[in-house]
């Protein structure tokens, strides 16, 4: 499609002439399908649930698998991930280790420490 | 070839004015801190933004898209008046604020019986820094936060508060992708399949670490304040930087490998991410509700985040395209779905296009350059776009090459004489082949002073034209304005200091 050197195509001017321009926005995917959407980020086997082995995570100080699995199935389901989306403000509720680290008082993270103790994988 | 289409265009979308299906709702979104090239929807290789995505299917992406600063105030000054920051305001980004005299979006489309509301994410957006003028009903949340808390309010307000008869302009803004990059739940660590380090993560998760790295290097103290033991400065202050700097040869500091960067900016994709997902949500709630017909849907953002590609990880110290390039997303009425858009625009062109699409006269003082206009050859796309960094820099785009000139505050007297008579090789200026070096690596001016200078020369004189042409504002923001919490939550930020005047 043949482009004027200012950006415009020929066939943007064609969608405007046969009437394809947008009136509305109607193909934005339901609530259901973005959710489903976000589950299938996590969800490798496409078995319609994030299993503990799909949830990633480095660390259990992390908001973890269990925050979401609410019934305890050991899955999270597409309902349990909207209510974690619908009440779990972000940026609240949790700080990182090294953060916490420092509120300890451990001091400054140091290249030793960096190089030396990787997360632990239970703690806390 | 542009009289043809403008006389086709003409003729075809008479039918998308505001005379035929009445005047258009208005939803104008603003993602701060959102890079364009870590957006998916913009090519990045995270899928960081299918929700975008969503949205462009339905209108046109602007590929060539910038903002006009390199922060939240001067940005949303520009994006709500079409005029650039400097122009409104006393350049000092301390005491930057939108004057009661401007004239704005939100009040051009009171003035023709539009329901205005906005709700802010908080920071610098906030009303005592003058951004609520024109709106109906305005929220604005206290510290930086996401459309997780803002997206809800304007739906509610869409639900229960606006009048069904009368048009609506919403404006609705969040930080997701703003420091700190800390997301939530499995969203945390999204991206990235290797062991983080304690530094990488200390870093995206903290406040104000991020502005502790100089050139990969992480300098910290136990007190936050560290800047001011060292320097004496404050964190706003370009000399912090300096200091910063010029402290990186005599201080130790903790040295954050490629992993820990790529780590850090797994981070900011992730956050990314969890806005797009929020903000997928609120588009979807609308199409139910059937808001979404004859409606005009504006995503832009206000400017990027640098994420070490170069000395620093924020976006006050610099305008590279990291920081000034951003994703702009338009659909609706007079918008084509499904197309991009390669000429350059920037958030000037917000107020006009909302102006046409509302069937409204443009304030006094703003750009007239909707971009319906633009894509269609009507108008001119621009041919240079240009830039106010809050500190002490300035900065003139091409599609093709960028100069930016820096180290001058844009207070200084005889500023524009000076830019004139400023040689390109005094250390004041940097100079970007983007078509051969998109990431901005190689300044061209260090690398080969005589390479390209004639293009240079040319960016030059076009800065110097620009500035002339600007009307330098003496408004400051009163000291009172503030409420003490929103201050108080900006400095936890870094944005500023209890010496503020």
């Amino acid at each position: 499609m043949s482009t004027h050197p200012n950006g415009t195509s020929v066939r943007i001017v064609l969608a405007c002439l046969l009437g394809l321009g947008g009136c509305s926005t109607n193909n934005h995917p339901s609530r259901s399908d973005v959710l489903g959407e976000a589950m299938e980020r996590f969800d490798a086997d496409h078995n319609g649930y994030i299993e503990p082995n799909e949830y990633p995570a480095y660390h259990p100080v992390e908001q973890g698998f269990t925050d979401l699995d609410t019934n305890g199935d050991k899955r999270i389901d597409a309902e349990e991930m909207e209510a974690f989306l619908v009440n779990t403000k972000p940026r609240e509720g949790w700080r990182s280790r090294g953060e916490r680290d420092r509120e300890r008082g451990d001091g400054p993270i140091s290249t030793e420490e960096r190089d030396d103790n990787p997360l632990p994988d239970a703690e806390e | 070839m542009r009289t043809i289409l403008a006389l086709i265009f003409g003729a075809a979308c008479a039918q998308e004015t505001p005379d035929a299906q009445g005047p258009p709702n208005i939803l104008l979104i603003s993602m701060d801190t959102v890079r364009a090239d870590h957006t998916s929807v913009y090519g990045h290789h995270n899928n960081t933004t299918p929700n975008l995505a969503h949205i462009a299917k339905d209108g046109v992406i602007f590929q060539q898209a910038f903002s006009v600063a390199n922060e939240s105030a001067y940005s949303h000054a520009a994006l709500f008046t079409g005029r650039y920051a400097t122009e409104l305001a006393y350049p000092n980004y301390r005491t930057f604020a939108l004057p009661p005299e401007a004239s704005t979006l939100p009040e051009m489309l009171q003035a023709y019986g539009y329901q205005t509301a906005g709700f802010i994410a908080g920071g610098h957006v906030d009303g005592g820094f003058g951004f609520d003028q024109g709106f109906d009903t305005f929220s604005a949340e206290i510290g930086y936060a996401s459309f997780f808390s803002t997206a809800p309010k304007a739906l509610a307000w869409l639900n229960e508060e606006k009048d069904p008869e009368e048009p609506w302009f919403v404006f609705l803004h969040s930080y997701d992708a703003h420091r700190p990059y800390k997301s939530i739940g499995p969203f945390h660590h999204l991206y990235g399949n290797t062991q983080p380090s304690l530094l990488s993560e200390h870093i995206a998760n903290s406040p104000k670490s991020s502005e502790q790295v100089y050139d990969r290097i992480y300098y910290e103290e136990e007190d936050p304040r560290f800047f001011e033991h060292v320097s004496g400065s404050k964190i706003m202050s370009l000399d912090t930087y300096r200091t910063l700097q010029s402290s990186s040869e005599s201080i130790e500091g903790q040295p954050l490998s490629d992993e820990d960067v790529v780590h850090i900016q797994d981070h900011y994709d992730a956050c990314l991410t969890y806005g797009d997902l929020m903000l997928g949500l609120f588009i979807a709630d609308l199409r139910e509700r059937g808001d979404l017909d004859n409606t005009l849907i504006i995503v832009v953002s206000d400017h990027g985040e640098d994420l070490l590609d170069h000395e620093y990880m924020n976006h006050r110290t610099a305008l590279y395209d990291s920081v000034v390039k951003v994703p702009m997303i338009v659909s609706g009425p007079g918008f084509p779905k499904g197309e991009t858009y390669d000429g350059l625009v920037d958030i000037n062109d917000v107020v006009s296009t909302v102006a046409l699409a509302a069937g409204a006269k443009l304030p006094a003082g703003s750009r007239d350059r909707p971009l319906q206009k633009v894509i269609t050859g009507q108008a001119p796309a621009a041919e240079h776009v240009f830039f106010e960094g809050v500190l002490d820099m300035i900065g003139v785009r091409t599609k093709t090459h960028k100069l930016i000139y820096r180290g001058i505050p844009l207070d200084t007297p005889d500023y524009i004489d000076g830019l004139e008579k400023a040689e390109l090789n005094n250390g004041h200026f940097q100079f970007f082949d983007i078509s051969t070096d998109p990431k901005e690596q190689t300044d061209l001016l260090l690398a080969s002073p005589e390479t390209d200078l004639p293009i240079a020369k040319s960016l030059k004189a076009a800065m110097v034209q620009w500035r002339g042409s600007i009307p330098q504002s003496s408004y400051r923001l009163p000291s009172d304005a503030v409420k003490p919490e929103v201050m108080e939550q900006m400095q936890e930020h870094g944005y500023w200091d209890s010496e503020t005047e």
